[in-house]
């Protein structure tokens, strides 16, 4: 049983900054819960073809995820393919690239997996669940590739409650 | 701590960005399209609405304490940011508003709130995320239609009146 998720986005970002938004694997833990670390660089670019990442905490797996760069055009297409850690038969991930006549960017996720039939027989929210988690996904990459191409600096993270009302230290004029 | 949560709504509507930006930042008059009623209880300091505005909120008809917020992001017809300080079960929060000019009568507005929890908020109610989001959509529907409404050449309908807030009703404001 394949499983496709999909979403297609316009975003007020640069083909660049949206390319980096995906592609720069240890700057996710700055704008998501999964932090991605380089196990082995790519062949000619350290995030690119060839890059393993994995991360010890994936969308609650006990076992850390695993992933290989396989596709990789920059700013035109790129793939990624889980190779363990989570429990899926087959996967592949594809993000496309064009760039749009106001300077922005549209971007088309395409993936699709084979869970296990373990899984499916032992968890039946598995489907529902990842489909839940990509469209969390996609709000926390359109998000962050507004937040990279806007020209104040804004903060990826929320501010503690707490925080006093010292408005010297806020943004805007 | 607890990861924090993105709420997050794209809109493209046919009205000038000046009038999309004054539906998220005339805060006195949120309540004419939703059912939050929203004081100013300090103006900003070179504008009413705008950086450091403390602003109360309030939900008509329940018995939740008024939230407040100040105005902390505030570049006009651009970018609007707010934070909540005090009276909301949260650890963490700031929305931004970020606005786009798409020509005569169209714009675009993204809405991209984080939001943290309380650790014991999510354990006495775990499904305190998903009541949220549905406010938020809620919300997003509501800024949506008023600004579409707002742009409209005719009067489409008048506000309902606005009642006070539970603080002005003699309940607390928690802080």
């Amino acid at each position: 049983m394949y499983v496709r998720m999909y979403h297609r986005a316009h975003v007020n970002a640069s083909v660049e900054e949206c390319w980096g938004v995906f592609t720069e694997h240890e700057r996710f833990k700055e704008w998501t819960s999964i932090d991605w670390k380089i196990d082995t660089p790519g062949k000619e670019e350290r995030n690119g073809l060839g890059c393993v990442r994995y991360a010890d905490s994936y969308a609650g797996s006990s076992e850390p995820a695993v992933e290989l760069v396989n596709i990789w055009q920059p700013h035109r297409i790129y793939g990624y393919h889980f190779t363990s850690g989570i429990p899926v038969l087959r996967h592949q991930g594809v993000v496309r690239f064009w760039p749009l006549d106001n300077g922005g960017c549209e971007w088309v996720y395409d993936l699709r997996i084979e869970p296990t039939p373990e899984v499916l027989e032992e968890a039946p929210e598995f489907v529902t669940d990842s489909q839940a988690g990509f469209l969390f996904f996609m709000a926390d990459i359109e998000a962050e590739c507004e937040r990279r191409a806007f020209d104040i600096d804004l903060p990826a993270m929320p501010l503690p409650v707490e925080t006093p009302l010292d408005i010297s230290a806020m943004g805007g004029n | 701590m607890e990861f924090p949560r993105r709420f997050f709504h794209r809109a493209k509507v046919n009205v000038p960005v000046s009038v999309a930006w004054d539906v998220f930042t005339d805060h006195e008059r949120m309540g004419e399209y939703t059912d939050t009623v929203c004081r100013i209880t300090r103006p900003g300091d070179t504008e009413r609405n705008g950086l450091g505005c403390v602003r109360l909120l309030g939900v008509r008809e329940n018995n939740l304490p008024d939230v407040e917020e100040v105005v902390n992001f505030w570049e006009p017809n651009k970018l609007f940011g707010y934070h909540v300080t005090s009276g909301a079960p949260i650890s963490h929060h700031q929305g931004l508003i970020m606005f786009h000019d798409r020509g005569p009568h169209k714009s675009e507005w993204v809405y991209n709130m984080r939001l943290t929890a309380l650790p014991e908020i999510l354990e006495a109610t775990p499904e305190f995320y998903d009541v949220f989001d549905e406010g938020f959509r809620q919300f997003m529907k509501n800024a949506e239609c008023e600004c579409e409404r707002r742009g409209a050449e005719e009067d489409l309908f008048s506000p309902p009146a606005i009642p006070p807030l539970l603080s002005e009703q003699g309940g607390q404001l928690t802080t």
